[in-house]
């Protein structure tokens, strides 16, 4: 797409966001009756679904069980018409699993996994519709599910994509929070930050795409962070809002209002 | 075979002494091992060590059909085999994290960074192309492996001649290394990985990191740097605080340290050109001879210790404290001294013995060499 500008005179992005705002963030908590925890994130126009199940025995790897603390257990799958070429991912290929090695590190350390030793906690992921930051999205909709499974954490897992806009008539590059497709692909460098927000510690950071000059790397980090933290407001009101509906219908059905 | 679990006292040991900056091999918290790049006799092999950790990198090629995406670049291929030669809690199959990690980031470091000129491989579009395989073998394991492997990986590629090719009415000619001089790769940049070790919720930021460093640590960070002040790629695994500081402290040092380490690889690469040249005995053949290819040596503990102890059963040899510079107190345990001219051991039954042994580099440990009791 040639003349296709990052960011236009205006300021404006190639979907008419400004350059420090998130994608229109819609969640559902539990939608699935089989797991113990699942939710559906939309983040724009990237569809993620998240399942939980724990946490429970370890059957078959008897190998993996840690005496002191649960092992965990992640799988990240893009479906086949997620993208706009239909595309057949093999499942074990170095890219998918170095998702679920990166996803397996964050949630270990946001897990309270002291609590259940000798367990398994597996989280299952699901990309049905792919517009960039999905691995991004993938991480605050397993958050969200492990909410809904009860499983403690330390904090908000919250994730964010920011990028460098190539800087325009003698400006400074601008840093862009949360990219999409276009973005990702048209060039220039990804950072892909994962934070505990308020215990303000980073847990995952990634750099893909083109390079990235050292003078930028500390605006792009900070919009990142920030960006995550906004996404945290976004998943606490979500969560609050779920549990007093759960809570709502529990009094309706007449059971108490006793967890 | 499982990796050996690190006992609590061992964690704990290490990071108190993190937590006053002292490191267990002695190092300072921003020191870096001893690199040492050796050239093999062919172009495209070459052997890196970082202290103890050597990695075996070797580049080869083929003319292979270009993928139909790209139907005039080059094809490269990056392989990092952890065999249980490195360590023994390695597979052969390609399963484990680690692997997976180091394999990823170096794919996105020199790969992805686009780091060779692959449109120069081109030999005719959509049909043939020059394949680069570079494939690195962990030879030893002993902390930082994705460093060693990005260092071996540049300099395996900067050394590697690819034979001349020339398109006739008849096909394709290729000639050989005799007839006419090999063409080495077109490098754009020059990445180098470089890893921080974090502790202590991002208080302590250990360069280097050693084995045991690397798996007590909170958190391993790892920078991909090149010569023009870019980040090629960046990795951060487990969990520390203040990131963005963090990568601003860590950017800095990375830079320097990857210049330097592009210095001496284009200096190795000199000094090997010239050897070539000269017709002198050049590859492995000087690591062989130093005995420094295969051996061990275990790295020699020194600790300062500060408190004096009551010694609680016999007198001391006055005559080894002398010799002993740092390390004070004896009560029941063993200790080695830095300067090996003596060996002092003590336990709380047998009657002391100093034994006097010549300048050896490797010393019998007994067992627990990296445990030393203080009671």
């Amino acid at each position: 797409m040639a003349g296709l500008q990052l960011l236009s005179e205006y300021g404006l992005r190639v979907d008419g966001r400004r350059p420090n705002e998130l994608r229109q963030i819609r969640c559902k908590m539990g939608v699935f009756s089989q797991p113990d925890g699942s939710a559906y994130l939309e983040q724009g126009n990237t569809k993620v679904l998240a399942a939980v199940y724990g946490p429970h025995e370890v059957r078959l790897n008897r190998s993996k069980t840690h005496h002191d603390r649960a092992y965990i257990n992640c799988q990240f799958s893009m479906a086949v018409f997620s993208t706009s070429e239909r595309k057949r991912r093999p499942r074990g290929d170095r890219k998918s699993q170095e998702m679920d090695m990166n996803l397996n590190q964050i949630f270990e350390s946001a897990i309270r996994t002291e609590l259940y030793p000798r367990s398994r906690i597996d989280i299952y992921l699901e990309v049905l519709q792919a517009d960039g930051s999905n691995f991004s999205a993938c991480v605050n909709a397993a958050t969200l599910a492990l909410i809904d499974a009860g499983i403690p954490l330390k904090d908000y897992v919250c994730s964010c994509t920011s990028t460098l806009a190539p800087s325009q008539g003698g400006a400074p590059p601008t840093p862009m929070v949360d990219v999409n497709h276009v973005e990702e692909t048209l060039g220039g460098p990804g950072l892909n930050m994962s934070t505990l927000p308020r215990l303000d510690s980073v847990v995952h950071l990634e750099l893909s795409g083109t390079r990235l000059h050292l003078s930028h790397i500390d605006p792009v980090a900070e919009k990142a962070s920030t960006g995550a933290a906004d996404i945290m407001a976004v998943l606490d009101k979500a969560v609050r809002g779920h549990v007093a509906q759960c809570l709502h219908a529990r009094e309706l059905s007449g059971q108490g209002a006793d967890a | 075979m499982k990796e050996p679990i690190i006992s609590n006292c061992e964690k704990a040991f290490l990071l108190e002494a993190i937590s006053e900056s002292r490191r267990l091999d002695g190092r300072g918290m921003f020191d870096y091992r001893d690199l040492s790049i050796r050239f093999g006799k062919d172009y495209g092999c070459c052997e890196v060590s970082m202290g103890q950790t050597r990695v075996l990198g070797q580049v080869s090629c083929e003319i292979q059909q270009p993928k139909a995406t790209r139907p005039n670049e080059g094809l490269l291929h990056i392989n990092v085999g952890l065999s249980p030669m490195g360590a023994p809690h390695f597979e052969t199959g390609r399963q484990s994290i680690s692997s997976i990690q180091l394999n990823r980031l170096l794919e996105k470091c020199i790969k992805d960074s686009k780091c060779i000129d692959l449109e120069s491989l081109c030999i005719v579009a959509e049909e043939k192309v020059w394949c680069i395989r570079l494939d690195l073998n962990i030879l030893n394991h002993e902390g930082n492996l994705i460093d060693c492997a990005s260092v071996a990986a540049l300099a395996a590629l900067s050394h590697f001649r690819r034979p001349d090719v020339e398109l006739t009415s008849e096909g394709l000619i290729i000639y050989e290394a005799a007839v006419k001089e090999p063409i080495p790769l077109g490098i754009k940049h020059t990445p180098i990985c470089v890893s921080f070790a974090i502790f202590n919720k991002g208080k302590n930021i250990v360069v280097d990191p050693s084995e045991l460093e690397e798996r007590v640590a909170e958190a391993e960070f790892t920078l991909g740097v090149n010569g023009y002040k870019e980040l090629c790629g960046v990795h951060l695994s487990g969990s520390t605080q203040s990131g963005p500081t963090i990568v601003r402290q860590c950017a800095n040092k990375a830079l320097k340290r990857a210049v330097s380490v592009v210095a001496l690889i284009k200096e190795t690469l000199a000094k090997d050109s010239e050897l070539r040249g000269s017709n002198t005995e050049r590859g492995f053949v000087e690591c062989v001879r130093q005995g420094t290819i295969t051996s061990h040596g275990t790295p020699k503990i020194c600790l300062p210790i500060k408190h004096k102890l009551p010694v609680e059963t016999m007198e001391t040899n006055h005559e080894d404290e002398s010799s002993c510079d740092e390390v004070e107190v004896i009560g029941s345990g063993t200790v080695e001294l830095k300067n090996s001219s003596v060996l002092a051991t003590d336990t709380a039954e047998q009657v002391m013995e100093v034994e006097e042994k010549p300048k050896v580099e490797e010393i019998a440990l007994s067992d627990d060499e990296d445990e030393v009791q203080i009671l």
